[in-house]
Protein backbone atom coordinates (compact mmCIF):
# COMPACT_ATOMS: atom_id res chain seq x y z
CA UNK A 1 0.00 0.00 0.00
CA UNK A 2 2.65 2.52 1.02
CA UNK A 3 4.54 1.25 -2.03
CA UNK A 4 1.64 2.22 -4.27
CA UNK A 5 1.43 5.65 -2.63
CA UNK A 6 5.15 6.05 -3.23
CA UNK A 7 4.87 5.12 -6.92
CA UNK A 8 1.84 7.35 -7.46
CA UNK A 9 3.75 10.18 -5.80
CA UNK A 10 6.68 9.63 -8.14
CA UNK A 11 4.33 9.51 -11.13
CA UNK A 12 2.59 12.74 -10.14
CA UNK A 13 5.93 14.41 -9.54
CA UNK A 14 7.04 13.34 -13.01
CA UNK A 15 3.81 14.65 -14.52
CA UNK A 16 4.29 18.00 -12.81
CA UNK A 17 7.80 18.26 -14.21
CA UNK A 18 6.45 17.97 -17.75
CA UNK A 19 3.08 19.58 -17.21
CA UNK A 20 2.45 20.77 -20.74
CA UNK A 21 2.95 17.50 -22.59
CA UNK A 22 0.96 15.73 -19.90
CA UNK A 23 -1.95 18.10 -20.40
CA UNK A 24 -1.72 17.50 -24.13
CA UNK A 25 -1.77 13.73 -23.61
CA UNK A 26 -4.75 13.94 -21.25
CA UNK A 27 -6.68 16.14 -23.66
CA UNK A 28 -5.89 13.88 -26.61
CA UNK A 29 -7.14 10.94 -24.61
CA UNK A 30 -10.22 12.93 -23.57
CA UNK A 31 -11.10 13.95 -27.12
CA UNK A 32 -10.55 10.46 -28.50
CA UNK A 33 -12.64 8.80 -25.81
CA UNK A 34 -15.33 11.47 -26.08
CA UNK A 35 -15.73 11.02 -29.83
CA UNK A 36 -15.69 7.25 -29.56
CA UNK A 37 -18.09 7.12 -26.62
CA UNK A 38 -20.59 9.49 -28.20
CA UNK A 39 -20.46 7.52 -31.40
CA UNK A 40 -20.71 4.13 -29.70
CA UNK A 41 -23.51 5.50 -27.58
CA UNK A 42 -25.40 6.73 -30.63
CA UNK A 43 -25.01 3.43 -32.47
CA UNK A 44 -26.08 1.54 -29.37
CA UNK A 45 -29.13 3.72 -28.96
CA UNK A 46 -30.13 3.32 -32.57
CA UNK A 47 -29.73 -0.40 -32.30
CA UNK A 48 -31.89 -0.64 -29.22
CA UNK A 49 -34.44 1.69 -30.78
CA UNK A 50 -34.58 -0.58 -33.78
CA UNK A 51 -34.96 -3.60 -31.54
CA UNK A 52 -37.82 -1.85 -29.79
CA UNK A 53 -39.47 -1.11 -33.11
CA UNK A 54 -38.86 -4.70 -34.12
CA UNK A 55 -41.26 -5.64 -31.31
CA UNK A 56 -43.76 -3.35 -32.91
CA UNK A 57 -43.51 -4.50 -36.49
CA UNK A 58 -46.89 -5.28 -37.96
CA UNK A 59 -47.49 -7.44 -40.97
CA UNK A 60 -50.69 -6.16 -42.49
CA UNK A 61 -52.58 -8.64 -44.66
CA UNK A 62 -55.24 -6.84 -46.69
CA UNK A 63 -58.39 -8.67 -47.53
CA UNK A 64 -60.56 -8.77 -50.56
CA UNK A 65 -63.83 -6.86 -50.01
CA UNK A 66 -65.68 -10.07 -50.95
CA UNK A 67 -63.90 -12.21 -48.37
CA UNK A 68 -66.38 -14.13 -46.23
CA UNK A 69 -66.24 -14.51 -42.48
CA UNK A 70 -65.16 -18.05 -43.10
CA UNK A 71 -62.30 -16.87 -45.31
CA UNK A 72 -61.22 -14.47 -42.59
CA UNK A 73 -61.31 -17.26 -40.05
CA UNK A 74 -59.14 -19.51 -42.23
CA UNK A 75 -56.67 -16.72 -42.95
CA UNK A 76 -56.33 -15.93 -39.27
CA UNK A 77 -55.72 -19.57 -38.41
CA UNK A 78 -53.17 -20.10 -41.20
CA UNK A 79 -51.27 -16.94 -40.41
CA UNK A 80 -51.25 -17.53 -36.66
CA UNK A 81 -49.82 -20.99 -37.29
CA UNK A 82 -47.13 -19.63 -39.62
CA UNK A 83 -46.21 -16.73 -37.33
CA UNK A 84 -45.56 -19.02 -34.39
CA UNK A 85 -46.74 -19.46 -30.86
CA UNK A 86 -46.38 -16.07 -29.30
CA UNK A 87 -47.81 -14.18 -32.21
CA UNK A 88 -50.94 -12.08 -32.04
CA UNK A 89 -53.33 -11.98 -34.94
CA UNK A 90 -56.07 -9.42 -35.11
CA UNK A 91 -58.84 -8.80 -37.61
CA UNK A 92 -59.46 -5.16 -38.47
CA UNK A 93 -62.79 -4.61 -40.13
CA UNK A 94 -63.20 -1.82 -42.66
CA UNK A 95 -65.09 0.48 -40.29
CA UNK A 96 -62.46 -0.01 -37.65
CA UNK A 97 -59.69 0.82 -40.12
CA UNK A 98 -61.40 4.06 -41.00
CA UNK A 99 -61.90 4.88 -37.33
CA UNK A 100 -58.20 4.39 -36.67
CA UNK A 101 -57.25 6.57 -39.57
CA UNK A 102 -59.56 9.25 -38.29
CA UNK A 103 -57.96 9.05 -34.84
CA UNK A 104 -54.43 9.21 -36.13
CA UNK A 105 -55.24 12.23 -38.28
CA UNK A 106 -56.54 14.06 -35.27
CA UNK A 107 -57.31 17.66 -36.19
CA UNK A 108 -56.91 16.87 -39.86
CA UNK A 109 -59.68 14.31 -39.74
CA UNK A 110 -61.86 16.79 -41.58
CA UNK A 111 -60.45 15.70 -44.91
CA UNK A 112 -62.24 12.38 -44.48
CA UNK A 113 -65.64 14.14 -44.43
CA UNK A 114 -65.65 14.42 -48.21
CA UNK A 115 -65.62 10.65 -48.70
CA UNK A 116 -68.94 9.10 -49.72
CA UNK A 117 -67.77 5.55 -49.03
CA UNK A 118 -65.06 3.87 -46.95
CA UNK A 119 -61.99 3.39 -49.21
CA UNK A 120 -60.07 1.22 -46.74
CA UNK A 121 -59.87 -2.57 -47.02
CA UNK A 122 -60.31 -4.90 -44.10
CA UNK A 123 -57.12 -6.49 -42.88
CA UNK A 124 -55.52 -9.06 -40.60
CA UNK A 125 -52.59 -7.70 -38.53
CA UNK A 126 -49.85 -9.97 -37.23
CA UNK A 127 -47.56 -8.99 -34.38
CA UNK A 128 -44.83 -10.87 -32.45
CA UNK A 129 -43.82 -14.43 -33.28
CA UNK A 130 -41.55 -14.69 -36.29
CA UNK A 131 -42.09 -11.03 -37.15
CA UNK A 132 -39.36 -10.27 -34.61
CA UNK A 133 -36.87 -12.44 -36.42
CA UNK A 134 -35.79 -10.00 -39.08
CA UNK A 135 -36.49 -9.11 -42.71
CA UNK A 136 -36.29 -12.65 -44.06
CA UNK A 137 -38.90 -14.08 -41.72
CA UNK A 138 -41.18 -11.16 -42.52
CA UNK A 139 -40.76 -11.77 -46.21
CA UNK A 140 -41.65 -15.45 -45.83
CA UNK A 141 -44.70 -14.70 -43.76
CA UNK A 142 -45.90 -12.10 -46.27
CA UNK A 143 -45.42 -14.46 -49.21
CA UNK A 144 -47.29 -17.22 -47.45
CA UNK A 145 -50.19 -14.92 -46.70
CA UNK A 146 -50.40 -13.79 -50.33
CA UNK A 147 -51.08 -17.36 -51.40
CA UNK A 148 -54.21 -17.58 -49.28
CA UNK A 149 -57.60 -17.06 -50.93
CA UNK A 150 -59.20 -13.75 -50.04
CA UNK A 151 -55.90 -11.94 -49.57
CA UNK A 152 -55.04 -9.07 -51.90
CA UNK A 153 -51.82 -7.80 -50.43
CA UNK A 154 -49.40 -8.28 -47.54
CA UNK A 155 -47.24 -5.45 -46.34
CA UNK A 156 -44.67 -4.94 -43.61
CA UNK A 157 -42.66 -1.90 -44.71
CA UNK A 158 -39.82 -4.20 -45.64
CA UNK A 159 -37.67 -1.63 -47.40
CA UNK A 160 -37.73 0.77 -44.55
CA UNK A 161 -36.66 -1.88 -42.04
CA UNK A 162 -33.88 -3.43 -44.04
CA UNK A 163 -32.55 -0.09 -45.20
CA UNK A 164 -32.29 1.16 -41.64
CA UNK A 165 -30.58 -2.03 -40.52
CA UNK A 166 -28.10 -1.81 -43.37
CA UNK A 167 -27.41 1.79 -42.54
CA UNK A 168 -26.71 0.99 -38.91
CA UNK A 169 -24.43 -1.91 -39.81
CA UNK A 170 -22.49 0.24 -42.26
CA UNK A 171 -22.36 3.11 -39.80
CA UNK A 172 -21.06 1.00 -36.97
CA UNK A 173 -18.43 -0.65 -39.17
CA UNK A 174 -17.14 2.73 -40.32
CA UNK A 175 -17.39 3.93 -36.76
CA UNK A 176 -15.39 1.06 -35.33
CA UNK A 177 -12.70 1.67 -37.90
CA UNK A 178 -12.48 5.41 -37.32
CA UNK A 179 -12.92 4.98 -33.57
CA UNK A 180 -10.15 2.40 -33.51
CA UNK A 181 -7.82 4.77 -35.32
CA UNK A 182 -8.67 7.61 -32.96
CA UNK A 183 -8.03 5.40 -29.92
CA UNK A 184 -4.78 4.20 -31.44
CA UNK A 185 -3.71 7.81 -31.88
CA UNK A 186 -4.50 8.45 -28.21
CA UNK A 187 -2.48 5.42 -27.11
CA UNK A 188 0.44 6.56 -29.25
CA UNK A 189 0.24 10.03 -27.72
CA UNK A 190 0.43 8.61 -24.21
CA UNK A 191 3.21 6.31 -25.31
CA UNK A 192 5.20 9.26 -26.66
CA UNK A 193 4.65 11.26 -23.51
CA UNK A 194 5.99 8.40 -21.46
CA UNK A 195 8.93 8.00 -23.81
CA UNK A 196 9.78 11.68 -23.35
CA UNK A 197 9.49 11.23 -19.60
CA UNK A 198 11.82 8.23 -19.78
CA UNK A 199 14.38 10.24 -21.75
CA UNK A 200 14.04 13.24 -19.45
CA UNK A 201 14.72 11.00 -16.46
CA UNK A 202 17.38 8.85 -18.05
CA UNK A 203 19.98 9.84 -15.49
CA UNK A 204 17.59 9.16 -12.67
CA UNK A 205 16.82 5.72 -14.07
CA UNK A 206 20.51 4.95 -14.47
CA UNK A 207 21.17 5.90 -10.87
CA UNK A 208 18.16 3.93 -9.66
CA UNK A 209 19.56 0.86 -11.35
CA UNK A 210 23.02 1.46 -9.89
CA UNK A 211 21.42 1.65 -6.46
CA UNK A 212 19.86 -1.76 -7.05
CA UNK A 213 16.35 -0.92 -8.26
CA UNK A 214 14.56 -3.85 -9.88
CA UNK A 215 13.04 -3.42 -13.34
CA UNK A 216 9.54 -3.36 -11.94
CA UNK A 217 10.51 -0.68 -9.45
CA UNK A 218 11.85 1.47 -12.29
CA UNK A 219 8.82 0.81 -14.48
CA UNK A 220 5.99 1.22 -12.01
CA UNK A 221 5.91 5.04 -11.83
CA UNK A 222 5.90 5.35 -15.61
CA UNK A 223 3.13 2.79 -16.03
CA UNK A 224 1.13 4.58 -13.35
CA UNK A 225 1.77 7.87 -15.12
CA UNK A 226 0.22 6.43 -18.30
CA UNK A 227 -2.66 5.03 -16.27
CA UNK A 228 -3.28 8.41 -14.67
CA UNK A 229 -3.24 10.15 -18.05
CA UNK A 230 -5.79 7.65 -19.36
CA UNK A 231 -7.97 7.95 -16.27
CA UNK A 232 -7.94 11.76 -16.31
CA UNK A 233 -8.65 11.84 -20.05
CA UNK A 234 -11.51 9.37 -19.60
CA UNK A 235 -12.95 11.39 -16.73
CA UNK A 236 -13.00 14.53 -18.88
CA UNK A 237 -14.60 12.49 -21.69
CA UNK A 238 -17.16 11.01 -19.30
CA UNK A 239 -18.22 14.41 -17.96
CA UNK A 240 -18.46 15.86 -21.47
CA UNK A 241 -20.46 12.88 -22.70
CA UNK A 242 -22.83 13.09 -19.74
CA UNK A 243 -23.34 16.78 -20.38
CA UNK A 244 -23.92 16.18 -24.07
CA UNK A 245 -26.46 13.42 -23.48
CA UNK A 246 -28.23 15.44 -20.82
CA UNK A 247 -28.56 18.35 -23.23
CA UNK A 248 -29.40 16.29 -26.30
CA UNK A 249 -31.60 13.51 -24.96
CA UNK A 250 -34.80 15.52 -24.49
CA UNK A 251 -34.43 16.93 -28.00
CA UNK A 252 -33.73 13.55 -29.54
CA UNK A 253 -36.71 12.02 -27.79
CA UNK A 254 -38.93 14.91 -28.81
CA UNK A 255 -37.71 14.68 -32.39
CA UNK A 256 -38.32 10.94 -32.59
CA UNK A 257 -41.69 11.24 -30.90
CA UNK A 258 -42.73 13.83 -33.48
CA UNK A 259 -41.31 11.89 -36.40
CA UNK A 260 -42.90 8.54 -35.58
CA UNK A 261 -46.05 9.78 -33.93
CA UNK A 262 -45.39 7.60 -30.89
CA UNK A 263 -43.80 8.06 -27.52
CA UNK A 264 -40.05 7.24 -27.80
CA UNK A 265 -37.75 6.91 -24.80
CA UNK A 266 -34.05 6.74 -25.48
CA UNK A 267 -32.18 6.99 -22.15
CA UNK A 268 -28.43 7.28 -21.51
CA UNK A 269 -26.05 4.78 -23.15
CA UNK A 270 -25.12 3.52 -19.67
CA UNK A 271 -22.95 0.64 -20.84
CA UNK A 272 -20.65 2.89 -22.81
CA UNK A 273 -20.39 5.47 -20.04
CA UNK A 274 -19.61 2.88 -17.38
CA UNK A 275 -16.79 1.44 -19.49
CA UNK A 276 -15.24 4.82 -20.21
CA UNK A 277 -13.00 5.33 -17.16
CA UNK A 278 -11.67 1.78 -16.79
CA UNK A 279 -11.18 1.69 -20.54
CA UNK A 280 -9.25 4.95 -20.48
CA UNK A 281 -7.05 3.72 -17.62
CA UNK A 282 -6.25 0.53 -19.55
CA UNK A 283 -5.45 2.43 -22.74
CA UNK A 284 -3.13 4.77 -20.85
CA UNK A 285 -1.45 1.80 -19.21
CA UNK A 286 -1.05 0.12 -22.59
CA UNK A 287 0.48 3.26 -24.08
CA UNK A 288 2.96 3.51 -21.23
CA UNK A 289 3.78 -0.19 -21.43
CA UNK A 290 4.65 0.23 -25.11
CA UNK A 291 7.39 2.73 -24.28
CA UNK A 292 8.53 1.34 -20.97
CA UNK A 293 8.95 -2.17 -22.30
CA UNK A 294 11.13 -1.03 -25.14
CA UNK A 295 13.14 1.51 -23.19
CA UNK A 296 14.20 -0.72 -20.33
CA UNK A 297 15.40 -3.67 -22.40
CA UNK A 298 19.02 -2.64 -22.08
CA UNK B 1 34.92 -10.60 -1.40
CA UNK B 2 35.83 -9.94 -5.04
CA UNK B 3 37.45 -12.55 -7.26
CA UNK B 4 38.21 -12.33 -10.95
CA UNK B 5 39.23 -15.43 -12.90
CA UNK B 6 40.88 -14.84 -16.28
CA UNK B 7 38.57 -11.99 -17.12
CA UNK B 8 38.76 -10.59 -20.64
CA UNK B 9 36.54 -7.80 -21.90
CA UNK B 10 36.45 -6.83 -25.53
CA UNK B 11 34.34 -3.96 -26.79
CA UNK B 12 33.37 -4.42 -30.41
CA UNK B 13 36.01 -3.21 -32.81
CA UNK B 14 38.90 -2.43 -30.50
CA UNK B 15 41.70 -4.17 -28.64
CA UNK B 16 40.64 -5.86 -25.38
CA UNK B 17 39.92 -3.40 -22.55
CA UNK B 18 40.76 -6.17 -20.08
CA UNK B 19 42.98 -9.12 -20.89
CA UNK B 20 43.09 -12.25 -18.77
CA UNK B 21 42.76 -10.45 -15.45
CA UNK B 22 42.76 -12.56 -12.30
CA UNK B 23 42.72 -11.07 -8.85
CA UNK B 24 41.38 -11.52 -5.35
CA UNK B 25 40.32 -8.76 -3.02
CA UNK B 26 39.60 -10.19 0.45
CA UNK B 27 36.80 -8.93 2.65
CA UNK B 28 37.64 -5.63 4.34
CA UNK B 29 40.58 -4.77 2.13
CA UNK B 30 41.31 -1.36 0.61
CA UNK B 31 42.72 -1.46 -2.92
CA UNK B 32 43.89 1.17 -5.36
CA UNK B 33 43.43 0.42 -9.02
CA UNK B 34 45.94 2.47 -10.98
CA UNK B 35 46.97 2.88 -14.58
CA UNK B 36 47.00 5.52 -17.24
CA UNK B 37 43.89 6.61 -19.07
CA UNK B 38 42.51 3.77 -21.18
CA UNK B 39 44.21 1.09 -19.11
CA UNK B 40 40.89 -0.56 -18.27
CA UNK B 41 40.18 0.66 -14.73
CA UNK B 42 36.61 1.77 -15.43
CA UNK B 43 35.89 -1.40 -17.35
CA UNK B 44 37.15 -3.54 -14.48
CA UNK B 45 34.87 -1.75 -11.99
CA UNK B 46 31.93 -1.98 -14.41
CA UNK B 47 32.26 -5.73 -14.70
CA UNK B 48 32.17 -5.97 -10.91
CA UNK B 49 28.90 -4.04 -10.56
CA UNK B 50 27.49 -5.76 -13.62
CA UNK B 51 27.26 -2.72 -15.87
CA UNK B 52 29.32 -4.73 -18.36
CA UNK B 53 29.55 -8.47 -18.84
CA UNK B 54 33.01 -9.94 -19.33
CA UNK B 55 33.67 -11.51 -22.73
CA UNK B 56 35.53 -14.35 -21.04
CA UNK B 57 36.18 -15.40 -17.47
CA UNK B 58 34.22 -15.40 -14.22
CA UNK B 59 33.65 -12.85 -11.49
CA UNK B 60 32.59 -13.64 -7.95
CA UNK B 61 31.24 -10.85 -5.77
CA UNK B 62 30.42 -11.86 -2.22
CA UNK B 63 30.40 -15.46 -3.38
CA UNK B 64 27.97 -14.87 -6.24
CA UNK B 65 28.97 -15.58 -9.81
CA UNK B 66 27.91 -12.50 -11.72
CA UNK B 67 27.59 -14.39 -15.00
CA UNK B 68 24.77 -16.47 -13.52
CA UNK B 69 22.68 -13.57 -12.24
CA UNK B 70 19.43 -12.55 -13.92
CA UNK B 71 18.32 -8.91 -13.93
CA UNK B 72 16.58 -9.12 -10.58
CA UNK B 73 19.55 -10.77 -8.89
CA UNK B 74 21.85 -8.15 -10.36
CA UNK B 75 19.63 -5.52 -8.75
CA UNK B 76 19.96 -7.31 -5.42
CA UNK B 77 23.74 -7.57 -5.82
CA UNK B 78 23.99 -3.85 -6.49
CA UNK B 79 22.39 -3.12 -3.15
CA UNK B 80 25.54 -4.57 -1.63
CA UNK B 81 27.88 -2.66 -3.91
CA UNK B 82 28.07 1.13 -3.53
CA UNK B 83 29.52 3.07 -6.46
CA UNK B 84 31.04 6.55 -6.61
CA UNK B 85 31.90 8.28 -9.88
CA UNK B 86 34.19 11.08 -10.98
CA UNK B 87 31.21 13.21 -12.07
CA UNK B 88 29.18 12.55 -8.87
CA UNK B 89 26.01 11.62 -10.78
CA UNK B 90 23.65 13.50 -8.50
CA UNK B 91 20.12 14.13 -9.78
CA UNK B 92 19.76 17.86 -10.28
CA UNK B 93 15.97 17.92 -9.96
CA UNK B 94 16.20 16.59 -6.41
CA UNK B 95 17.54 18.01 -3.21
CA UNK B 96 20.72 16.78 -1.56
CA UNK B 97 18.68 14.82 0.97
CA UNK B 98 16.48 13.29 -1.73
CA UNK B 99 19.56 12.20 -3.64
CA UNK B 100 20.80 10.23 -0.65
CA UNK B 101 17.27 9.00 0.13
CA UNK B 102 17.01 7.66 -3.40
CA UNK B 103 19.25 4.67 -2.66
CA UNK B 104 17.06 3.80 0.32
CA UNK B 105 13.76 4.24 -1.53
CA UNK B 106 15.01 1.82 -4.15
CA UNK B 107 15.34 -0.95 -1.58
CA UNK B 108 11.93 -0.16 -0.13
CA UNK B 109 12.94 1.38 3.20
CA UNK B 110 10.25 3.17 5.21
CA UNK B 111 10.00 6.95 5.33
CA UNK B 112 11.12 7.28 8.96
CA UNK B 113 14.09 4.98 8.50
CA UNK B 114 15.08 6.90 5.40
CA UNK B 115 14.87 10.30 7.08
CA UNK B 116 16.95 9.16 10.04
CA UNK B 117 19.57 7.48 7.90
CA UNK B 118 19.86 10.40 5.45
CA UNK B 119 20.35 12.86 8.28
CA UNK B 120 22.92 10.63 9.93
CA UNK B 121 24.88 10.17 6.70
CA UNK B 122 24.90 13.85 5.77
CA UNK B 123 25.89 14.80 9.30
CA UNK B 124 28.79 12.36 9.16
CA UNK B 125 30.20 14.32 6.20
CA UNK B 126 29.32 17.71 7.66
CA UNK B 127 26.54 18.50 5.17
CA UNK B 128 23.43 18.18 7.32
CA UNK B 129 22.69 21.89 6.75
CA UNK B 130 22.55 21.31 3.00
CA UNK B 131 19.89 18.60 3.21
CA UNK B 132 17.32 20.71 1.33
CA UNK B 133 19.78 22.37 -1.03
CA UNK B 134 19.90 21.93 -4.80
CA UNK B 135 23.01 19.78 -5.41
CA UNK B 136 24.13 22.14 -8.18
CA UNK B 137 24.71 24.88 -5.63
CA UNK B 138 27.30 22.73 -3.82
CA UNK B 139 31.03 22.72 -4.49
CA UNK B 140 32.57 19.71 -6.23
CA UNK B 141 33.95 18.36 -2.98
CA UNK B 142 30.57 18.72 -1.28
CA UNK B 143 28.78 17.01 -4.17
CA UNK B 144 31.18 14.09 -4.00
CA UNK B 145 30.59 13.78 -0.26
CA UNK B 146 26.86 13.55 -0.99
CA UNK B 147 27.59 10.89 -3.59
CA UNK B 148 29.62 8.91 -1.05
CA UNK B 149 26.69 9.16 1.39
CA UNK B 150 24.39 7.74 -1.28
CA UNK B 151 26.82 4.91 -2.04
CA UNK B 152 27.04 4.02 1.65
CA UNK B 153 23.34 4.38 2.40
CA UNK B 154 22.54 0.68 2.25
CA UNK B 155 25.57 -0.48 4.27
CA UNK B 156 27.21 -2.00 1.19
CA UNK B 157 29.74 -4.77 1.60
CA UNK B 158 31.74 -3.34 -1.27
CA UNK B 159 32.41 0.27 -2.23
CA UNK B 160 33.73 0.98 -5.72
CA UNK B 161 35.01 4.44 -6.62
CA UNK B 162 35.98 5.41 -10.17
CA UNK B 163 38.34 8.42 -10.10
CA UNK B 164 36.38 9.87 -7.18
CA UNK B 165 38.82 12.76 -6.85
CA UNK B 166 39.31 13.37 -10.55
CA UNK B 167 37.38 16.66 -10.51
CA UNK B 168 38.65 17.89 -7.12
CA UNK B 169 41.63 19.88 -5.88
CA UNK B 170 44.13 18.04 -3.68
CA UNK B 171 42.68 19.20 -0.36
CA UNK B 172 39.12 18.06 -1.29
CA UNK B 173 40.63 14.86 -2.68
CA UNK B 174 42.15 14.00 0.67
CA UNK B 175 38.79 14.64 2.38
CA UNK B 176 37.05 12.20 0.04
CA UNK B 177 39.78 9.59 0.44
CA UNK B 178 39.40 9.86 4.18
CA UNK B 179 35.67 9.18 3.88
CA UNK B 180 36.46 6.07 1.85
CA UNK B 181 38.95 4.99 4.47
CA UNK B 182 36.45 5.46 7.24
CA UNK B 183 34.03 3.23 5.35
CA UNK B 184 36.81 0.68 5.00
CA UNK B 185 37.57 0.95 8.72
CA UNK B 186 33.95 -0.04 9.37
CA UNK B 187 34.47 -3.20 7.36
CA UNK B 188 33.53 -2.27 3.81
CA UNK B 189 35.75 -3.64 1.07
CA UNK B 190 36.89 -0.63 -0.97
CA UNK B 191 38.29 -0.43 -4.49
CA UNK B 192 39.39 2.96 -5.80
CA UNK B 193 40.41 3.54 -9.41
CA UNK B 194 42.68 6.55 -9.77
CA UNK B 195 45.64 7.81 -11.69
CA UNK B 196 46.53 10.28 -8.93
CA UNK B 197 49.89 8.81 -7.82
CA UNK B 198 50.25 11.42 -5.09
CA UNK B 199 47.13 10.12 -3.36
CA UNK B 200 48.20 6.52 -3.79
CA UNK B 201 51.54 7.21 -2.13
CA UNK B 202 49.97 9.22 0.64
CA UNK B 203 47.54 6.47 1.65
CA UNK B 204 49.88 3.53 1.08
CA UNK B 205 47.55 0.59 0.43
CA UNK B 206 47.49 -2.36 -1.90
CA UNK B 207 47.96 -1.18 -5.48
CA UNK B 208 46.83 -3.10 -8.56
CA UNK B 209 48.38 -1.52 -11.62
CA UNK B 210 46.77 -1.99 -15.03
CA UNK B 211 48.33 -1.35 -18.38
CA UNK B 212 46.44 -1.86 -21.61
CA UNK B 213 44.04 -4.24 -19.93
CA UNK B 214 46.61 -6.37 -18.08
CA UNK B 215 47.55 -6.45 -14.44
CA UNK B 216 51.25 -5.65 -14.61
CA UNK B 217 51.85 -5.04 -10.91
CA UNK B 218 50.05 -6.07 -7.73
CA UNK B 219 51.74 -4.59 -4.71
CA UNK B 220 50.25 -5.93 -1.49
CA UNK B 221 53.04 -4.71 0.79
CA UNK B 222 51.94 -1.14 1.58
CA UNK B 223 48.79 -2.36 3.25
CA UNK B 224 50.67 -4.85 5.35
CA UNK B 225 52.93 -2.17 6.79
CA UNK B 226 50.39 0.60 7.21
CA UNK B 227 50.24 0.38 10.97
CA UNK B 228 47.67 2.78 12.32
CA UNK B 229 44.76 1.84 10.06
CA UNK B 230 45.21 -1.90 10.25
CA UNK B 231 42.54 -4.28 11.48
CA UNK B 232 39.44 -3.09 9.63
CA UNK B 233 37.68 -6.35 10.47
CA UNK B 234 37.70 -5.66 14.19
CA UNK B 235 34.87 -3.12 14.31
CA UNK B 236 32.21 -4.22 11.88
CA UNK B 237 29.87 -1.88 10.07
CA UNK B 238 26.63 -2.40 11.97
CA UNK B 239 28.06 -2.11 15.48
CA UNK B 240 30.16 0.92 14.72
CA UNK B 241 27.41 2.87 13.04
CA UNK B 242 24.55 2.06 15.31
CA UNK B 243 26.65 3.43 18.13
CA UNK B 244 27.11 6.70 16.29
CA UNK B 245 23.48 6.79 15.24
CA UNK B 246 22.33 6.39 18.82
CA UNK B 247 24.72 9.06 20.05
CA UNK B 248 23.39 11.48 17.45
CA UNK B 249 19.71 10.79 18.09
N1 LIG C 1 31.74 1.49 -24.08
C1 LIG C 1 32.91 1.28 -24.73
N2 LIG C 1 32.90 0.93 -26.03
C2 LIG C 1 34.05 0.72 -26.70
N3 LIG C 1 35.25 0.84 -26.14
C3 LIG C 1 35.34 1.19 -24.84
C4 LIG C 1 34.16 1.44 -24.08
N4 LIG C 1 34.53 1.76 -22.82
C5 LIG C 1 35.89 1.72 -22.80
N5 LIG C 1 36.37 1.38 -24.01
C6 LIG C 1 37.76 1.20 -24.36
O1 LIG C 1 38.30 0.27 -23.44
C7 LIG C 1 39.58 0.67 -23.04
C8 LIG C 1 39.63 0.80 -21.53
O2 LIG C 1 38.81 1.88 -21.15
P1 LIG C 1 38.51 2.25 -19.63
O3 LIG C 1 38.10 1.02 -18.93
O4 LIG C 1 37.55 3.38 -19.63
O5 LIG C 1 39.92 2.73 -19.11
P2 LIG C 1 40.27 3.70 -17.90
O6 LIG C 1 39.09 3.80 -17.02
O7 LIG C 1 41.44 3.04 -17.26
O8 LIG C 1 40.63 5.01 -18.50
C9 LIG C 1 39.91 1.96 -23.77
O9 LIG C 1 40.66 1.63 -24.91
C10 LIG C 1 38.56 2.47 -24.17
O10 LIG C 1 38.64 3.19 -25.37
MG1 LIG D 1 38.05 5.47 -16.44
Amino acid sequence: MSRLVYFVGRALRGMRQALFINVVAVLTMAIALFVVSVFAGAVGQMQSLLDAWGQDIVVAIYLDDDASAEDVHRIKKAVAFAAGEDSRVEHIARDEALERLRNSLGEDAGILEGLDRNPLPASVEVRGGVTKEGPEALQNLAELAMELPGVTEADYGREWVSRLEGLITLGSMAGFLVGGLILLAAVVTVSNTIRLALFARKDEIEIMKLCGATDSFVRAPFLIEGGIQGTLGATVALLSSLLLWLLLLPRIEQGLTDAFAMQVEVGMPAGVLVLLVPGGALLGLAGAALSVGRFLRV
Amino acid sequence: MIRLFNVTKEYPGSRPALLDVSLHVPKGQFVFLTGSSGAGKTTLLKTIFCAERPTKGQILVGGRNTARLDRNRIALLRREVGVVFQDFKLISSRTVGENVAFALEVVGAGRRTINKRVYFLLKSVGLEDKISADPRTLSGGEQQRVAVCRALANHPKVLLADEPTGNLDSERSVEIMELLHEANARGTTVMVATHDTELVERFRRRVIHLDRGRVIEDDESPAIFSGEEAGPHSDGDPGGEEGEEAAEA
